[in-house]
């Protein structure tokens, strides 16, 4: 099936589905198809642009031309200017590595800019400037890739910023309202593809950008040797957040797995979240569940894999956590173990049972 | 713009057509509410069918999940309760525990009525165990045995595993068993072995398991999944590009940089005609991105310093951008070709 085809059935299928007149631009639909970036064009992108900005920024400090106030901040102008009329001008993929590249490009300059202007500028000034930066940009961005590097770096700078100032208590804070957001964006993802354009247009490289910024901020909670850590009264607040997005999650998943008992629904929810309770002690596993659940439920193959990928690092941190003992941990891990395949095998009886039936 | 007019007013299901991928029924979709009036109720019905997990996806994932993780989270709680005792233990019981973990899994594996999904894990599952048990029985004895002893015995005892099991994360254990026993044996044992030469022969390796993975469909039944090809794309190619890279700044060139060169160029060239083949862009992508890679080092070698990472900067952004023209024009041919 071409793609001509496929957009005809779509149109077609909508309209049936619809109960007001659908009125569909088909013309429109298949000359908007002419940029259908796959992960790889996307990954070279990205890649192209952080690999460009570097080479670029290594040979402009080594020409000697970074060394005056006035030509730094003149380029970091540059470069922001650029990225964000290029953002605006172009609506083609192909053009993407250079406006990160300038992007990035302009963050350094800007750093560099304030360092020489100022001697004595702190870490957490500079980091200041970058967040700022970043997010005016990401407020005019219109490219996909540039939605979601600006949202790193916010997140990025924002978690350094709390691990420099020892504002860790925020993080849990933090880190919670990025799970809310990144449930919300998946579970309502239909009516906020409807809303309007600019959410559209935002979405894909939000929940991009919302899947990497929480596995990077749970990596660095999981971090607990090197690091501040928040206050003990703060650290419910994630896994209590945690736990009810994958309530959320699971609430969806019961009508299309036919189960509609409310004493079923209550006794699977119940029976998961006592699964997930050790989770407690160490969020990163809730939070890659909550990632790798999302990530399948709505075949976003990045986010699965990401998931899949963090749930495995953080079991193998898990051992090496010094907070609780190997036996209170092997306990923990028998005790999950043994629960799972019991609700393996329950499950399975179940599956049979429909069959038979 | 042009109003489509609903031929029913039931919300049934429409009458099934050929069916898409899920991306591209995703980016259909996307473009669809962008151009189009779709309401929420209609949209979140579409996702469900065309792009979302459906009820037999979530059940195969979390008969899975709640398998891998029951039978994981148990072995892992049994080797950390180990794990807490291990000095107290007598080496007898050390060997004697993983050996009757590996004796059961073993026969569980090959109970006749079993579900072949469930063998297949627990078959790797003693296949790892088999490397614990060579690793506990170094510790124990301290045999002064090189590592890469302890890999090739554990790559020889799980060789018929593999050849059974018809699993590709067992084949993938194994091709990593392999190449990780020749990089321990060229350090450890064979010194006067040039590192363009072992990465040669790791590169020939990968290749030749690219093409096992690839060609499986011709001897066999089984079909490989895509993402084990391509992982074993991404360490052909990687191999590929660490050994020239090699051959141009840490080592003199020999007849083995040759013979890189030219088994690189034949397998790139494979690469794109298999890309061209099947449709896929991973294969064409890759292979440019080892080019530039490969190109940039050359610059750099060639001019160095400032001149250098000035034209490196422009060749990154100005053949990254090539490269994504290129992938998009073909990604666009093979879209409208039936």
């Amino acid at each position: 099936m071409n793609r001509k085809e496929r957009i005809k059935a779509l149109i077609a299928d909508a309209a049936l589905l619809e109960q007001q007149p659908f009125v569909a631009d088909e013309a429109a639909l298949l000359r908007a198809g002419r940029e259908p970036a796959s992960l790889a064009i996307r990954i070279l992108t990205v890649a192209g642009g952080i690999f460009g900005s570097i080479a670029f920024a290594v040979a402009l400090f080594i020409s000697g031309i970074t060394e005056s106030a006035g030509s730094l901040w003149a380029l970091c102008l540059l470069s922001l200017g650029g990225a964000i009329w290029l953002n605006f001008r172009s609506g083609q993929i192909i053009y993407d590595t250079f406006t990160i590249c300038l992007f990035l490009l302009g963050l350094v300059f800007l750093s560099a800019a304030l360092t020489v202007t100022n001697d004595a500028i702190s870490e957490r000034s500079l980091l200041h400037g970058v967040a700022l930066t970043s997010a005016l940009v990401w407020m005019l961005a219109r490219r996909p890739v540039l939605i979601f590097t600006a949202f790193l770096i916010i997140n990025a700078s924002l978690f350094t910023l709390m691990a420099l100032q020892e504002n860790m208590f925020l993080l849990p804070w933090h880190l919670s309202i990025l799970s809310v957001l990144l449930t919300f964006i998946c579970l309502s993802e239909a009516r906020l593809i409807v809303t309007s354009r600019l959410l559209l247009r935002w979405l894909r490289p939000l929940r991009a950008g919302l899947v990497f910024s929480l596995t990077g901020g749970l990596l660095l909670y999981a971090y607990r040797g090197w690091i501040y850590m928040p206050a003990p009264a703060f650290v419910p607040v994630l896994f209590l957040t945690l736990m009810t997005c994958i309530c959320w999650v699971l609430f969806g998943l019961f009508p299309i797995l036919n189960i509609h008992k409310p004493r079923q629904r209550l006794l699977l929810t119940s029976l998961f979240l006592l699964l997930l309770s050790p989770a407690y002690l160490y969020p990163a596993l809730a939070g890659a569940f909550l990632i790798l659940l999302l990530g399948f439920r709505n075949n976003y193959r990045l986010g699965f894999a990401v998931g899949v990928l963090f749930f495995i690092y953080a079991l193998s941190r898990f051992y090496y956590d010094l907070h609780t003992t190997l036996l209170v941990k092997s306990l923990f891990l028998m005790g999950s173990g043994v629960l799972f395949l019991i609700l393996y095998v329950s499950t399975q009886k179940k599956l049979r049972d429909e069959k038979t039936v | 713009m042009s109003a489509y007019y609903p031929t029913s007013t039931s919300t049934s299901t429409p009458a099934p057509t050929p069916t898409p991928s899920a991306a591209e029924s995703y980016d259909d979709l996307y473009l669809l509410a962008r151009h189009s009036n779709l309401s929420a109720r209609v949209a979140e019905h579409l996702l469900q069918q065309k792009v979302y997990s459906s009820r037999a996806a979530w059940q195969q994932f979390l008969r899975l999940l709640l398998l891998t993780l029951g039978v994981g989270f148990t072995a892992a709680g049994i080797l950390f309760f180990f794990a807490y005792n291990w000095a107290a233990l007598h080496p007898f019981a050390k060997l004697g525990l993983i050996e009757a973990l590996l004796i059961a899994t073993t026969l569980f594996a090959v109970y006749p009525g079993i579900d072949k999904t469930l063998r297949r894990f627990v078959l790797t599952a003693a296949a790892v165990l088999v490397g614990i048990l060579f690793a506990v029985y170094g510790q124990i004895y301290q045999t002064g045995a090189n590592a890469y002893d302890l890999f090739l015995a554990w790559t020889a005892c799980i060789t018929i595993w593999v050849v059974a099991a018809r699993f590709a994360p067992l084949w993938l254990l194994y091709l990593l068993l392999i190449d990780v026993t020749l990089i321990l044996y060229s350090v450890q044992v064979a010194w006067q072995w040039s590192g363009l030469f072992t990465t040669t022969m790791l590169f020939l390796l990968q290749w030749l398991a690219l093409a096992l993975v690839l060609y499986l469909p011709y001897f066999s039944k089984e079909r490989a999944p895509a993402w084990l090809s391509q992982t074993v794309a991404l360490a052909t190619a990687g191999f590929a590009t660490a050994g020239v890279l090699m051959g141009m700044f840490l080592e003199p060139a020999d007849a083995w940089l040759i013979t890189l060169l030219v088994a690189t160029l034949l397998c790139y060239a494979w690469l794109l005609y298999l890309g061209w083949q099947r449709k896929t862009i991973f294969y064409p992508a890759l292979t440019g991105l080892s080019l530039l890679i490969l190109l940039c080092a050359l610059i750099q070698r060639s001019l160095g310093d400032t001149d250098g990472i000035l034209l490196t900067a422009i060749v990154i952004i100005a053949g990254t951008t090539a490269l994504i023209k290129s992938l998009l024009h073909l990604q666009k041919k093979w879209a409208h070709e039936p």
